[in-house]
């Protein structure tokens, strides 16, 4: 095992708001080795996207962060302290969700390719535009030269994700973050940003975290998988590991169960998971998932369990672990009883059963 | 164009390169501006020309008088007939548009110069700053207009200066309101996190990034705001306010509109009721067809 690029350790960050204080990340740690990839899932709210601005140093002011961040080795916190100049943008980069805001409107493509190699690596004006051109031609834009003179609006949002792609890549990172990456996007170009992303990184030896709420994603795709919830890990495991069950969290379970999936029959409806993410604002007491959850007791309501490595590199937070004969006399005492300790009734779950529980649909 | 043999090319280059297939609307028709705006661009070129060639042009004097008879209609001698002075209405209405014109445009570059950077920094930085400078647009806009113009005018004097900077200054708040709406409106977009990323200071961020998605839309904005001030101007001369020296579109309306002259000779407030007239639309049509065909959003930004 070689040394963690990035190895984030008991993070917290939480927002000051006239409401109170809102715990958008709450102790979440994780390590990402050079060149290996890990996927972060959850719903929204569920602390993804802070967890990468934290990384990328892109949070408001009145956001309070606590916990270590590493990267290479050095604390981020004190690169950010420094203003370091050629490290975000270089070192790490980030590419966001929407092709459609990410880049602006009204300056030609070339110009904000070529801006990153200007300003970090002092390229005069004609060799960054030679360079941007070599860019849009591995990001597998057709026609690099003719599109370097035209504006974002002119290019479809597949390109201009490829461009937006171009532009992270342009200073050779070492770790790219990717928000949400295809979920602006066509189903049908989704597939070929993925895949660009995945030959890219193979082929520049990159670590990448990619976020998602689509386990779909990244199955079969990154190294690890995290499934963040409320701001806390609910489970962290290679993806072979997570994917040969339906996961041991009863969170991951559900995310599994509402991927529609190729072989059902069409109008077939598609499964939401029932209730709301939660309100992160203030102290939660237990286990933020257990409101929703058809294997809670009422120790979840009180207590968060820790993460415990249930298998070999496979962790998970939860009392009552999917599979195992905890989680198994949970659901059936909530089923008896017709309702969860944390009221919802169990016959919200009914449809969801039918996906997990007989295997085909 | 020959479909069939670019519909067989694609569908080839599709299996070779999928990015191919992301093409589909890239080719957009091409926006027209339309005949009506090159119309409106031609009046103001041509008004503009005569103001700037007015003491080369070959036409009288306009303070000359006895270019004609008094209240003389419109003849071959003098085109626009003349005023009760006998004074050749046609280049009174020439010259005068100097001062109108010079108003007109002066008052809107001082309206951008302090309205657009009070706005984008509002925008741009939220919280206390956005606050404190809203206060004090919206004191502008509540400030009745008029008062604020007798006050400039009569503390310092109708001078040409004075009544630019009156009527830019009343122009100050709508602008700076506009200016901030699309600068919340873009701040939130991803590119300044990509720009912040790159290391950009806010101040880079305001004027690279920024700027220049609040220029298009306010480009258009100066066209009908130098429309307002025109006929702003006029208002002002109604009440007597405006340049003491020299004369504009407005004193020559004020002039040709008493009642006896109203009745027995109207070209000598109508003809410059209808070069400012036509000027004051040709800005706002061409005004209204730049902001549709500029206008970035409908292009496909905020939608895709």
């Amino acid at each position: 095992m070689s040394a963690p690029l990035v190895s984030i350790e008991d993070l917290h960050v939480s927002f000051l708001t006239e409401q109170g204080s809102v715990r958008a990340v709450d102790g979440v740690s994780f390590d990402l080795e050079p060149g290996k990839s890990i996927g972060i899932v959850g719903e929204s709210g569920s602390g993804k996207s802070v967890t990468a601005k934290t990384l990328m140093n892109l949070l408001p002011s009145y956001a309070q962060v606590k916990g270590s961040m590493k990267f290479d080795g050095r604390d981020l916190r004190e690169i950010a302290r420094k203003k370091e100049k050629h490290f975000w943008g270089v070192e790490m980069t980030m590419i966001f969700q929407d092709p459609m805001t990410s880049l602006n409107p009204v300056k030609r493509i070339g110009e904000q390719v070529a801006e990153s190699l200007r300003v970090h690596m002092n390229r005069s004006r004609s060799e960054a535009m030679t360079e941007a051109g070599d860019l849009l031609e591995q990001v597998g834009i057709p026609e690099p030269g003719k599109r370097l003179r035209q504006y974002p609006h002119e290019l479809s949002g597949g390109l201009r994700q490829r461009v937006v792609i171009a532009i992270a890549l342009a200073c050779g990172p070492r770790l790219l973050i990717a928000d949400e990456p295809t979920t602006a996007l066509d189903v049908t170009v989704q597939k070929h940003i993925l895949d660009l992303l995945d030959d890219l990184r193979k082929e520049r030896g990159m670590s990448m975290i990619l976020i998602t709420h689509d386990l779909g994603v990244v199955k079969g795709r990154t190294d690890e998988i995290m499934v963040m919830y409320g701001g806390r890990t609910m489970e962290e495991a290679p993806t072979s590991a997570l994917f040969a069950s339906d996961g041991l969290h009863p969170y991951t379970e559900a995310l599994n169960a509402t991927i529609p999936r190729i072989d059902t029959p069409s109008h077939t409806r598609l499964v939401p998971i029932p209730g709301k993410p939660p309100e992160v604002i203030g102290r939660i007491e237990g286990c933020p998932f257990a409101p929703r959850c058809r294997y809670s007791t009422s120790e979840c309501l009180t207590e968060m369990p820790s993460l415990v490595e249930q298998e070999e590199g496979h962790f998970c937070a939860c009392h009552n672990p999917v599979g195992t004969p905890e989680g198994v006399n949970a659901r059936e005492a909530n089923q008896n009883a017709g309702y969860t300790p944390a009221g919802l009734d169990m016959k919200e779950f009914e449809a969801f059963a039918v996906h997990t529980e007989t295997g085909e649909i | 164009m020959k479909p069939d043999n670019r519909e067989s090319g694609r569908m080839s280059a599709d299996i070779e390169n999928p990015a191919l297939s992301e093409l589909e609307n890239e080719k957009r028709e091409k926006r027209k501006i339309g005949f009506g705006f090159w119309v409106a661009i031609g009046w103001m070129v041509l008004v503009v020309m005569a103001a700037f060639l007015a003491p080369i042009l070959p036409i009288p004097d306009p303070d000359q008088t006895g270019a004609g008879g008094r209240l003389d209609a419109p003849n071959w001698d003098n085109w626009f007939g003349t005023d009760t002075n006998g004074r050749d209405m046609f280049s009174r209405t020439i010259w005068g548009s100097r001062v109108s014109l010079t108003v007109g445009f002066f008052a809107i570059v001082f309206g951008f110069a302090v309205g657009g950077p009070v706005g984008i920094v509002a925008g741009f930085f939220k919280g206390a700053t956005d606050k404190f400078l809203s206060i004090i647009i919206f004191i502008l806009f509540a400030f009745p207009g008029l008062v604020l113009a007798l006050l400039i005018i009569s503390l310092l004097g109708q001078t040409l200066a004075v009544v630019c900077f009156t009527v830019g200054i009343i122009g100050v708040a709508p602008v700076a309101r506009l200016a901030r709406a699309i600068t919340i409106s873009n701040a939130e977009r991803e590119f300044v996190a990509a720009a912040r990323i790159l290391g950009s200071t806010n101040r880079r961020i305001m004027i690279r990034e920024i700027l220049p998605n609040v220029t298009i839309p306010m480009g258009a904005l100066a066209f009908l705001g130098m429309a307002l001030a025109i006929v702003g101007e006029g208002g002002l001369a109604f009440l007597g306010l405006s340049v003491e020296e020299g004369f504009s579109w407005g004193k020559m309306i004020v002039l040709g509109s008493a009642s006896r002259t109203l009745q027995k000779a109207p070209w000598v407030s109508m003809f410059p009721i209808g070069v400012m007239f036509l000027t004051v639309m040709s800005l706002n049509y061409a005004g209204d067809r730049l902001r549709d065909f500029f206008d970035v959003r409908e292009m496909g930004i905020g939608g895709g």
